[in-house]
């Protein structure tokens, strides 16, 4: 391989930047409110068709061992992400469905704090990330938050499998367009706490029983209960129901939303692999 | 074919015109510093069936309390600690002498395993103590990162002290940006 561009069959690096940052910010102008739902969704699939992009990129530059490259590709996907997951939440909104609006709110949060660790490019990332923080503060109902804890038996590095203690990797921070995540063994429940900053907000009192049901905290509609609650209280005591805990894995898999396949009661999320 | 340039300009995503400045910092953050007594930590390390730590280690959370090795439980975040110091050329002690089960909290704060650092360091290295608190501060800003909002860290700090081999905790609950001030309260709680 070389470093240039003299033959028209190449393509650079640098150019390889301005066709996803160009088509990146064709997509973001689809990120608001007011926009039709319709383009919103050619939007979404746009960004599904970069992150593919992206991701075959950064297959090349792992193959070659370009680790920067690799890292600077996978900040692209997470960005195409976040961005992808910012459109969803607004067509959600739009569709009476705040519940997995919030979701993608937390979701593309988490994506763009991801790009932003995945490569220094990607700094101006916390533009995006303040814009999120603000549309959680303004549009949506404060929540109450949970925090669950565990115990673990061992601890494994996602990068080189071994015990996390032992090698040199650092959960958080990118190897070669993949991040380093401890994968858990042995792991028992231990407690759930309610908490200020949970790590996961997607770990939050998403009902509380009431009268005649259990009120919606983001619709504040009183909905009927599921067969499989008990409608018999013992006491007096308030019964809440939470997401205490979010399970994922070190795979590199996330959820795809598609709202505009959104029924009542379904959950529309496709699995796809972030890595190759 | 793909020609992979060694240099190009930075990616450009995403520029919004914001109407706030995403960089404001909520100010009125207070800092918190306590120094307590501790356990004699060799003593107790013993007790447990552990060699003394001597240099500096990463105490399992209920150290201070465990009546048997089946009870500690160690934060999981120490590995990591452990890790930034050893690649730091900080000198730790094994790691293995306090591997036990983890508990991982799921809050967004960083709370520390305890960090213990003995006399000696203290005393012949103390240059050691600024580099360590140098390591976990870059480590929880990259953590932190992302949020706007000020988060909360909590560190605990058990030292030996030079004179009377007592030990000291001291509990730290701030930003960041206050973890530097602790390599004078290390140093002046040792000789105290």
């Amino acid at each position: 391989m070389t470093d240039t561009n003299d033959s028209p069959n190449e393509i650079s690096v640098e150019d390889l930047i301005g066709e996803i940052n160009g088509a990146i910010e064709e997509c973001a102008v689809m990120a608001h409110i007011t926009r039709d739902s319709d383009l919103q969704r050619k939007a979404c699939d746009r960004l599904e068709e970069i992150m593919a992009i992206a991701g075959g990129y950064r297959a090349q530059a792992v193959i070659h061992q370009f680790e920067n490259e690799a890292n600077l590709f996978l900040g692209f996907m997470l960005t195409a992400l976040a961005l992808r997951c910012q459109i969803c939440m607004w067509i959600y909104l739009k569709k009476e469905r705040p519940d997995e609006a919030w979701e993608c709110l937390v979701l593309s949060q988490r994506y763009a704090d991801l790009s932003i660790n995945a490569h220094p490019s990607f700094k101006n990332n916390e533009k995006f990330r303040y814009q999120m923080e603000q549309i959680e503060e303004l549009v949506f109902p404060p929540q109450v938050f949970f925090s669950a804890g565990y115990v673990i038996q061992k601890q494994i590095c996602s990068i080189c499998n071994q015990d996390y203690g032992d090698c040199d990797h650092i959960a958080g921070r990118p190897y070669m367009g993949e991040f380093c995540a401890i994968r858990a063994e042995g792991l028992e429940f231990d407690h759930a706490a309610v908490v200020k900053e949970p790590s996961d907000k997607r770990c939050r009192a998403v009902h509380y029983r009431t009268n005649g049901g259990k009120r919606n905290r983001m619709t504040w509609k009183i909905e009927p209960l599921d067969e499989s609650e008990s409608t018999n209280s013992d006491d007096d005591s308030m019964i809440i129901h939470a997401v205490v805990a979010v399970a994922s894995d070190a795979s590199g898999k996330f959820g795809l939303h598609r709202p505009w396949l959104a029924k009542a009661g379904t959950a529309n999320v496709e699995d796809e692999a972030l890595t190759e | 074919m793909l020609t992979v340039t060694i240099e190009y300009r930075a990616a450009i995503i995403m520029q919004y015109a914001l109407p706030i400045n995403p960089f404001a910092i909520k100010s009125g953050f207070a800092m918190n510093v306590t120094v307590s007594d501790f356990v004699n930590v060799g003593e107790q390390a013993i007790a447990l069936g552990y060699p003394a730590p001597e240099k500096i280690a990463l105490l399992p959370e209920n150290f201070a309390t465990a009546k048997t090795i089946t009870d500690l439980r160690q934060r999981s975040e120490a590995d990591t600690v452990q890790k930034l110091l050893r690649m730091g050329g900080v000198p730790t002690d094994d790691r293995k002498s306090f591997k036990v089960p983890y508990i991982q909290n799921n809050g967004f704060d960083w709370v520390s395993p305890i960090i213990f650092i003995g006399a000696g360091i203290i005393s012949n290295n103390p240059n050691y103590v600024s580099i360590s608190l140098n390591i976990i501060s870059s480590f929880i800003y990259d953590f932190l990162k992302g949020s706007s909002k000020k988060k909360v860290v909590k560190l605990n700090i058990v030292i030996e002290k030079q004179n009377d081999r007592k030990y000291k905790m001291i509990t730290y609950e701030g930003d960041i940006d206050g973890i530097s001030s602790l390599a004078k309260i290390i140093q002046e709680t040792s000789y105290d």
